[in-house]
């Protein structure tokens, strides 16, 4: 199947550099599985480098739902038992995560996003036994990676991206869809459909994924759960369920009962057999947020339902309120489920100047004076009794500054370091490490290790604190130039925004709608020169509307105006998604028809030409028809360049037009009546 | 042992003297002022970083004599670098120079004796240091 064309907004987004994206090792094994024809050997070196990654995706390969197997201890096994691909999918799926950042959008809820994905990617593995050709590892990359479309616009479009949340907050997600296109001429689904194609994942998978951002919902009536985009469909509602909060609006919490009642009847459970899933899941969820760092919360079956109960009864009183004209009713779940995060719309405080500074040391009592030190002097002071833990933190807080102790068990300030220079977050952060009188041998190492500075234990206060202000000069630069950088791409992609738009305005037709002349000739020739190169077929129709200037002189230019707006629409919607109509002039419309040769477009133009004929035109003072004589000429045909296609076509109009009009003719048709087929133009 | 206690600032400084180390101080009293001045309004400040330092410091010492009884150096090599920082917060500076010492032995290829008698001498100075510390949690 021919893979869709990449659309320029997406690479707008991506060429903004601030698109969700791998890293570290996920960027390695981006580049060395760029070809489908990959060394597996390689890749699994590559995730070997990485310690972590290495623990989940064995985590995952010897995960409950494949017991009876025999544990796998090694990436090469886990490629043996999972494919090369789907791990090559969990690692960059994993990278993506493990490069997370709190980004800047105000509406945006960061943390819930990931609960809500893992929770999704679980839901997704445990559903996936029971889709044929959907394994459970596919499910859960699916899961986890199914709305990274809205964490690249509340990315790279904060600002706007955040009044637009505003704006849809408790609609359904077509309304957000809807806003996102207003906005940005480009939705979530389709960002998320480019992003997948551009990591390199399937375009069968990534096509899945976006049929589920398109339609949130299974269709009522559903059998079976018979492919990975009605597999997300049910994870969805299973983890929304999972995620209730206060805030979630009645009619939410509707749909997602709905959905969990369809999948009850879809896979023939009881309430024990759900109770179980939700369990497990509920489990899974529990586990891998620990391991990944991921706020979870404790769920059960009893506590969903009760609230799902609740939530549904407050949306039928809502919908009777709302039919009577009566208010709208306010959110209910209340406390019934205890909640990961505040709802969207409650934001986060944001650009606080205060240092974040991470303290960290084995040693209570140098940890409890580093503390009181630091917090003296008024800095934001979080802590961690070891490296393991600081590593956590730091990921997920992102302080400005570490101080860290160099000897600590599990791993050494040398190594936090290390761990953190490694990834993109951790890239820009001040590290002081805390030394003993050591050997200067470390030193050279700590530095080398990217160690900004180090101060001796046990340390004098005054000293650390001015060697923390030296530091904290270097953050504030470090800042002023990240804020400038924020600054110069959201700038950059209101640019792009603006420029598209106005290409776009300069391409199309003010009273219409659809593209105008210009565009349409340029697609043309691009199309002329396609087809020559590859042989694709392609061809044109001319449309001209039928005693359009009676219209015009009998009702006025108002309605005129009306009639052409109408056919445009009539046009347009009788067209495949990859055929064009545009105004090639006055009354007269051009249809580019992709892939199909001079009969084909007949019956297609033979089409229009009924739409048009049934199509009632509505103004102030009219209420009739209008008709359309058309003209065809395809490629096929043999042309000798564009303008002589262009031409033939516009014959065949006035050939159709003298045969009486609306009606469709073929360029180099032998008339029924040559002698009136000659070029003598009919008023149109 | 003697101890001298002197107030200052209104607060309370310790000068304590080890027989184990020819005399020399205990606790340095600036240092405990450094201490009160950190907390600041705090009253219990001083309170909690000695009691943190007594509990982490037994369980640091015992390990030491385990260590010194098994001749792990290991042990040993582990507990004496911990109680060398966390003593001088407390201000324990003679402790500290001691468990710098055994550290450094511990390091060494050829410990000999000196590590047995360098050791022995810092579990019995954490005594005096514990003795002292406990006194000045009774005084404050």
């Amino acid at each position: 199947m021919q893979k869709r064309a990449i659309p320029v907004e997406f690479e707008e987004l991506k060429s903004s550099g601030t698109l969700p994206s791998p890293a570290g090792v996920g960027i390695k094994i981006l580049e060395i599985t760029r070809t489908d024809e990959f060394s597996a050997d390689d890749m699994g070196q590559a995730i070997m480098s990485d310690s972590s990654l290495t623990g989940r995706i064995l985590e995952l390969a010897n995960s409950a739902d494949r017991a009876g197997q025999e544990p796998i201890t090694t990436v090469s096994a886990a490629i043996m038992r999972l494919g090369a691909t789907t791990v090559r999918n969990l690692a960059l799926a994993f990278s993506v995560i493990s490069e997370r950042d709190d980004g800047s959008c105000k509406a945006f809820n960061y943390p819930l996003y990931w609960s809500g994905s893992l929770a999704r990617a679980v839901a997704a593995k445990a559903l996936a036994q029971h889709v044929p050709g959907v394994s459970s590892e596919e499910g859960y990359v699916a899961g986890l990676l199914a709305e990274v479309g809205v964490l690249a616009l509340a990315t790279v479009h904060s600002e706007p991206y955040a009044k637009v949340l505003l704006e849809t907050r408790g609609q359904p997600m077509s309304v957000v869809l809807a806003a996102e296109n207003a906005t940005f001429d480009i939705d979530h689904a389709t960002i998320c459909y480019c992003m997948m194609l551009d990591w390199g994942l399937p375009d069968a998978f990534a096509g899945a994924v976006e049929s589920f951002n398109l339609e949130r919902l299974s269709k009522e009536g559903a059998a079976e759960v018979n492919s990975l985009s009605d597999l997300l469909r049910f994870a969805d509602a299973l983890s929304s369920a999972m995620l209730f909060t206060a805030t979630t609006p009645p009619r939410r919490i509707n749909e997602v009962g709905e959905q969990i009642e369809l999948l009850q009847k879809v896979l023939d459970y009881s309430d024990a057999d759900l109770d179980r899933l939700i369990g497990q899941i509920a489990g899974e969820w529990s586990r891998w947020g620990e391991r990944l760092d991921i706020s979870t919360c404790d769920v059960s079956f009893s506590s969903i339902k009760e609230a799902t109960a609740r939530g549904r009864e407050a949306f039928k009183k809502e919908v009777a309120l709302q039919t009577g004209g009566g208010i709208r009713c306010e959110s209910v779940v209340a406390d019934t489920i205890v909640t990961t995060a505040e709802a969207v719309e409650d934001g986060r405080a944001l650009g606080t100047e205060r240092i974040k500074i991470l303290a960290v040391d084995d040693d209570p009592v140098a940890l409890r004076l580093l503390v009181a030190t630091l917090r003296k002097q008024g800095f934001d002071v979080t802590f961690a009794k070891n490296g393991s833990e600081a590593m956590r933190i730091a990921m997920r807080e992102g302080p400005d500054i570490i101080v860290a102790d160099h000897e600590m068990p599990e791993m050494s300030g040398l190594e936090l370091t290390r761990a953190l220079r490694r990834s993109k977050r951790g890239s820009s952060m001040y590290i002081v490490l805390l030394t003993g009188a050591e050997a200067e041998d470390l030193l050279v190492t700590a530095f080398q290790s990217g160690v900004d500075d180090f101060v001796q234990k046990p340390f004098d206060a005054r000293f650390l604190v001015a060697r923390l202000r030296a530091g904290m000069r270097i953050v504030g630069l470090q800042r002023r130039v990240e804020e400038d950088r924020r600054t110069i791409l959201r700038q950059l992609a209101e640019k792009n925004n603006f420029n598209r738009r106005l290409k776009m305005l300069s391409l199309t037709d003010l009273l219409t709608e659809v593209p105008n002349r210009r565009h349409a000739m340029e697609r043309v020739e691009s199309e002329w020169k396609s087809a020559a190169r590859s042989g694709t077929q392609f061809a044109v129709v001319m449309v001209d509307v039928d005693h359009f200037k009676a219209v015009n002189d009998n009702y006025g230019h108002d309605v005129g105006d009306r009639v052409l707006k109408s056919t445009a629409q009539a046009i347009s919607s009788t067209l495949r998604g990859e055929d064009q109509v545009a105004r090639f002039g006055g009354e007269e419309f051009l249809i580019i028809v992709r892939g199909a040769v001079l009969e084909e477009v007949r019956i297609l133009a033979e089409r229009v030409r009924l739409v048009v004929e049934g199509n009632i035109v509505e103004a102030e003072g009219y209420r009739g028809r209008v008709t359309v004589s058309l003209g065809v000429a395809s490629f096929d045909q043999g042309f000798t360049g564009v303008s002589e296609m262009m031409k033939a076509a516009d014959e065949a109009v006035y050939q159709a037009k003298n045969l009486g009009r609306n009606q469709v003719r073929g360029a180099r048709e032998s008339s029924p009546c040559a002698d009136e087929s000659t070029t003598r133009r009919l008023s149109a | 042992m003697t101890m001298s206690i002197s107030g200052d600032s209104g607060g309370l400084s310790a000068h304590i003297h080890s027989p184990e180390n020819g005399g020399g101080v205990i606790l340095d009293a600036n240092a405990i002022d450094v201490l009160k001045e950190l907390g600041g309004d705090d009253v219990e400040f001083l309170t909690e970083i000695v009691e943190l330092f007594l509990a982490e410091g037994l369980m640091r010492v015992s390990e030491m004599h385990a260590g010194l009884e098994g001749l792990e150096t290991g042990r040993v090599l582990q507990a004496a670098h911990a109680l060398k920082s966390s003593s001088a917060h407390v201000g324990a500076v003679e402790f500290s120079r001691c468990c710098a010492e055994l550290e450094s032995l511990c390091r060494l290829e050829d410990q000999g004796e000196d590590l047995v008698l360098t050791g022995r001498r810092a579990v019995a100075m954490y005594s005096e240091v514990q003795t002292a510390l406990k006194a000045l949690l009774a005084l404050s």
